[in-house]
């Protein structure tokens, strides 16, 4: 019999190849990932691309193709986590094949297994489509290789970061409703809502725009702002609201009826 | 023998429906064991809070001296859930065998122990089928192979044969014979012929209360004992009062056409039986069956 921290991590190891192999072994998850390369291919050409000229321009970023991918990506990811993270536990919950899962491995590892497998494909759209525009501006200028994959590592760890919240809200809705539609709803609508409220209320008390923070994804527009170098400074925003959704969506998947 | 499951005072709640109301009781590891009640009586609640998916509302639950859901009892406790489905996008061989990997295999070993359990179920040509090209009995039967990875000393069956032909459903009641030495299997089912069959515990729930927890096995050490003798059609009408006529008979009823249930004194006249065939044979009269003790079914709900 393992011990049971050894046993969380094995199953939770077990969970993730598995949810890998949903990508990498089958036509579906295939077809899935040559879908998005060809929209990358166009958002790479006809939109990243064209607008780096207006960036040769910002003194605090080196690279003009890396912040032309930067100011898109900042905002693509987000949206895309929306659809791609939606469905962690939702579909295998309203069909049941949850209570196959619950009896050999523990709530903990198939929650934080799934939570974890999102980031790791979320982290590899990311490096491979920061690579292609990296790629770009090698092209136009082998010199910036150097720059260029310092640059691309501060991007990539930011987007990384940005989308733990984002994702982890995900881990949390889709504990609460059957369908992938209805997390992606709830999400927009928390969204949207949540901001309105804030902004509401803020206009007569306006101490109560700090809360502004706990709603996923409100620092982006600060962060597209900031010169490289500072980015990270807003990094503790997106890193405590994901813990904070992490540990709720960890006890509302302890307490949910399967 | 070793206590197993043991529920004290267990009670779930949805909204202001009782489900399960102060449900308690202990089984023994052994012979399978049946959970029997009308529909809506608590059978899968009751499942859903062994095996852990439901939380109680009060009482306590423990299975093998564990909390339901323990990862102690991962590979110990396995079960068919009702109405549960596989996952449409991978081939059923892979899902067992990443189910048997979480129980401890190896990738090897869990491919085999996959296998070995989809052959239990002579499932062996579905291997490589994905769920939504197999039929419903066979999706339940692959369910049911899945209950059977590793070595579970406790397998919950929430109707197992119910929608399945006779054929696979007589296949089910022998994998669970014959692996019930090693195994105790709770089942939940409307086919009572089948659980007197394969069980020796029964447990009736009825609007969320356990109403009894009963033994169907013959107990040759109480006073009164039952023999229950199904004629064929077309006899004469004297069967009773021939039957009545036999010594140490007290009663006998006949709920049935041609069904006539004798109760006797067993102690005075153990062999009854033996009598009784004599004169069946005697009078020319041919029977259909001839049980001891009363059916499952009587013992349930007679009064």
């Amino acid at each position: 019999m393992l011990s049971s921290p050894v046993q969380f991590l094995r199953s939770m190891w077990i969970i993730i190849r598995f949810e890998f192999s949903r990508v990498f072994l089958s036509a579906r998850g295939w077809m899935y990932l040559f879908t998005f390369g060809l929209t990358w291919y166009f958002v790479l050409n006809y939109l990243v691309l064209n607008i780096t000229p207006l960036m040769a321009q910002d003194a605090g970023w080196p690279v003009p193709e890396l912040t032309s991918y930067w100011r898109v990506a900042l905002y693509l990811f987000p949206g895309l986590c929306l659809m791609i993270t939606a469905n962690q536990t939702c579909s295998d919950r309203s069909r049941g094949t949850l209570r196959f899962l619950v009896l050999r491995a523990d709530r903990d590892s198939i929650f934080f297994g799934r939570f974890i497998f999102q980031m790791l494909i979320q982290m590899m759209l990311i490096v491979a489509t920061a690579a292609t525009a990296l790629i770009a501006a090698v092209m136009q200028d082998g010199a910036l290789m150097g720059v260029g994959l310092g640059s691309a590592a501060i991007i990539v760890t930011n987007l990384f970061i940005v989308l733990i919240p984002i994702t982890a809200m995900m881990s949390l809705l889709s504990l609460t409703v059957n369908s992938t539609r209805q997390v992606m709803v709830l999400a927009m609508l928390i969204w949207v809502l949540a901001s309105a409220v804030i902004q509401g209320v803020s206009y007569y008390f306006p101490f109560f725009e700090v809360f502004d923070l706990i709603i996923p994804g409100r620092q982006l527009s600060e962060l597209s702002g900031l010169p490289q170098a500072e980015t990270l400074s807003l990094a503790y925003v997106p890193l405590l609201q994901g813990l904070a959704l992490l540990f709720a969506g960890r006890l509302l998947m302890q307490r949910a009826s399967l | 023998m070793s206590t197993i499951i043991r529920c004290e005072n267990l009670s779930k709640r949805y909204g202001s429906n009782l489900a399960l109301d102060n449900v308690s009781f202990e089984l023994q590891s052994g012979a399978p064991i049946a959970l029997v009640g009308p529909n809506g009586a608590g059978k899968t609640t009751l499942f859903s809070v062994l095996c852990g998916y439901l939380h109680p509302s009060s009482g306590s639950v423990s299975l093998l001296g564990h909390k339901p859901g323990s990862s102690k009892l991962f590979g110990q406790v396995s079960a068919l859930p009702q109405d549960a489905q596989l996952d449409p996008s991978f081939a059923v061989h892979k899902q067992l065998s990443f189910y048997a990997r979480l129980q401890g295999y190896g990738g090897k070993a869990a491919n085999i122990e996959a296998s070995r359990a989809l052959e239990l179920m002579q499932l062996t040509e579905t291997e490589k089928s994905l769920p939504g090209s197999l039929s419903h009995g066979m999706l339940k039967r692959v369910a049911i192979a899945q209950a059977l990875i590793g070595k579970p000393k406790l397998v919950f069956l929430d109707e197992p044969t119910a929608g399945l032909d006779p054929a696979n459903a007589r296949n089910i009641r022998q994998q669970i014979s014959s692996l019930s030495d090693t195994t105790t299997f709770v089942i939940s089912s409307h086919n009572l012929q089948e659980l007197e069959r394969l069980c020796e515990t029964v447990l009736l729930l009825e609007h969320g209360k356990l109403q009894q927890q009963t033994q169907v096995k013959v107990n040759t050490k109480t006073e009164w004992d039952f023999l229950t003798v199904l004629m064929n059609d077309s006899q004469t009408n004297d069967v009773q009062a021939t039957l009545q006529s036999l010594a140490c008979v007290e009663s006998i009823a006949s709920k049935n056409k041609n069904e006539y249930i004798i109760k006797y004194n067993q102690q005075k006249a153990p062999d009854l039986d033996q009598q009784l065939l004599k004169i069946l044979s005697e009078k020319g009269w041919s029977y259909r069956q001839l049980t001891r003790g009363k059916s499952l079914e009587d013992q349930l709900f007679s009064s």
